[in-house]
């Protein structure tokens, strides 16, 4: 494997804003190219600086890990969506303030 | 026909995040609540929670129910007490602006390299907050609700405008008869223009003292050049002469940690110990004022903080544990935010950040910033940062177009990276350090100083909450407690 790391992602398993968090938060390891097909999502990663020593196989390593990693937290997101907002309001009302 | 909906699952998620922590342990993973609670799991775990595979009984089931990672709908409701934690969390948000800082003038004797703020030569005209100022500034003061208040003079050096502290401690002091506020008083001093006239006036007024002392003599003197070059001595003679007259603890210290100061982490906290301080502030410069003009020469990457900070902090739990009671205070602060439901309180550790919902500054010339760190951007030609005039109401004040982009920015837990970040619950915001190194004040996580700072001390402590054995678990635990080491017997939490 070369350096541009290539990816392609079924956009039903790695939706675009799971690509996107992913992208960012390795931002100083590698720079990623986001493509969109229909039900397909392409990527293609660049080392961020020349000096990188992480191989091209250690790098698609690192992506899949943060796109998994994403996908789960898009996953748990999905499951307590609204939660959070109810918190607060709880939180808030407790000491008299409402909304 | 009557359609029965059934759930399946026999727990729900309550909101949280994780994160690898690339320990090389087992259970790498953090994951934390909202309110704070957090558990190290591993792979399998993390996935089972997540797809409600979790055996209800076990050990694990229960320790997620008892943090509030689940919830069994219809069996028992977790969001009274989940609130009632995240308000505790975020208590600081019902208080007005607490911390008030005035600076009384720019004049300083002391001419040093990473000065944060703009000096004045020790005779220099126009550079003193003006009687009319001041006395609106206390008006601002008590326009906060904050029942506690602290009253902060900073230069400059405010001593050399001792007369301008007096009138302003003096109008406080009257005011807060019929107020009734607590109000602590702290003079940000080298301390090398105390008189027995200004003591005695802090003695009536419990007035504290701040200083720095930036190591040992070498080191502190080069940091801070004078033209009598002792600057050093000048600040312990000070330190003394305030313990003489008003106690120990009426001083505290704080360090500026330069390029040269990374190479001596054991020498500057020695001279904390041999000066007789119970807490050591480790503190990496900031990317202000005069510090930017000479950063190619005084700054460092912050990889190379983080690197001195844990052989600093390693050192000191060393001789902790040989029965010095010296602490680490951002450690502390980190401590307090981590293993117990309320927030430190310290202005860079909140969301929504401090800048002018905890902290107004009342500069010299009668502008009102946010932050000491907003005034400062002055030296780099910003005054964007300006919230108005200090004749303008608090509630101005806090409603200009500044408060509105701070507050913008400002909420970790809806900026990007920080939202996904499992350390969020016990970290803070601070636009304005992002705009002063990104020209942004969301700025990019990845590129953050602020980030890698927190993340790096964070872990690190997290890391020895989970790994140190009993006799650090010690020390850490007396640290957060403010009781010495031989006085805390339980090994700790480990969560």
């Amino acid at each position: 494997m070369t350096w541009p790391v290539t990816l392609k992602l079924d956009s039903a398993a790695y939706p675009l804003s799971v690509v996107r968090r992913a992208a960012y938060s390795l931002a100083d390891t590698v720079a990623i190219q986001v493509g969109i097909e229909t039900n397909q999502i392409n990527l293609t990663a660049h080392p961020a600086e020349a000096r990188l020593t992480l191989s091209p196989e250690q790098a698609q390593t690192l992506i899949l890990q943060h796109l998994n990693d994403f996908a789960l937290r898009d996953h748990i997101y999905r499951e307590t969506v609204g939660l959070r907002e109810v918190l607060a309001q709880a939180a808030l009302a407790g000491c008299g303030v409402s909304q | 026909m009557t359609l029965i909906a059934t759930d399946a699952k026999h727990y729900h998620l309550l909101p949280f995040r994780f994160m690898r922590m690339n320990t090389g342990r087992d259970r790498d993973i953090l994951l934390t609540s909202d309110t704070g609670e957090y558990m190290h799991v591993n792979d399998a775990q993390l996935r089972a929670l997540s797809y409600f595979d979790v055996q209800t009984g076990t050990p694990f089931y229960k320790d997620l129910l008892a943090r509030h990672f689940i919830y069994e709908p219809g069996r028992h409701d977790p969001f009274p007490e989940m609130a009632a934690q995240y308000r505790s969390r975020k208590d600081f948000l019902l208080q007005g602006p607490a911390l008030h800082l005035f600076v009384v003038t720019l004049r300083c004797n002391h001419t040093c390299q990473y000065c944060q703020v703009s000096r004045a030569p020790l005779g220099g005209a126009g550079h003193d907050l003006s009687e009319a100022n001041a006395q609106a500034a206390v008006d601002r003061l008590f326009e906060s609700n904050a029942p506690a208040l602290t009253v902060e003079f900073q230069g400059g050096e405010p001593l050399l405008a001792f007369e301008r502290v007096r009138q302003i401690v003096e109008w406080v002091v009257d005011r807060n008869v019929v107020e009734q506020r607590d109000i602590q008083f702290v003079i940000t001093t080298t301390l090398h223009h105390l008189t027995e006239k200004i003591l005695d006036f802090a003695e009536q007024n419990r007035i504290q003292f701040s200083t720095s002392l930036d190591g040992p003599a070498p080191l502190h003197n080069a940091n801070r050049p004078t033209p009598s070059r002792d600057s050093y001595e000048r600040t312990v003679k000070g330190i003394q002469w305030v313990r003489e007259r008003l106690g120990h603890d009426a001083v505290s210290a704080l360090t500026t940690l330069t390029s040269r100061s990374l190479e001596q982490p054991e020498a500057i906290i020695d001279e904390y110990v041999s000066q007789g301080f119970s807490s050591i502030s480790l503190r990496p410069l900031s990317p202000y004022g005069f510090a930017t003009k000479s950063a190619h020469r005084l700054d460092y990457p912050i990889e190379r903080y983080l690197a001195f900070y844990k052989k600093a902090l390693a050192y000191l739990l060393h001789i902790n544990q040989q029965g010095v009671y010296l602490s680490e205070s951002y450690t502390s602060l980190l401590l307090k935010n981590i293993l117990t439901p309320f927030s430190s309180g310290y202005v860079d550790l909140r969301s929504p950040a401090g800048a002018g919902i905890a902290a107004l500054v009342y500069n010299y010339d009668g502008y009102v910033y946010p932050s000491d760190e907003a005034r400062m951007l002055l030296e780099m030609g910003e005054d964007g940062l300006r919230l108005g005039t200090v004749q303008q109401p608090l509630s101005e004040l806090l409603a200009s177009p500044v408060m509105d982009a701070l507050l913008a920015s400002g909420v970790a837990e809806a900026l990007p990276g920080c939202s996904d970040c499992a350390l969020v619950p016990y970290c803070g915001a601070d636009p304005i350090e992002h705009y002063a190194r990104q020209a942004d004040p969301i700025g990019h996580r990845v590129f953050s100083s602020f980030c890698k700072k927190n993340m790096g001390l964070l872990k690190h402590v997290f890391g020895l909450l989970c790994d140190g054995d009993d006799n650090v678990q010690r020390v850490l635990l007396s640290w957060l407690s403010r009781r010495s080491y031989n006085d805390v017997r339980f090994p700790g939490y480990r969560g």
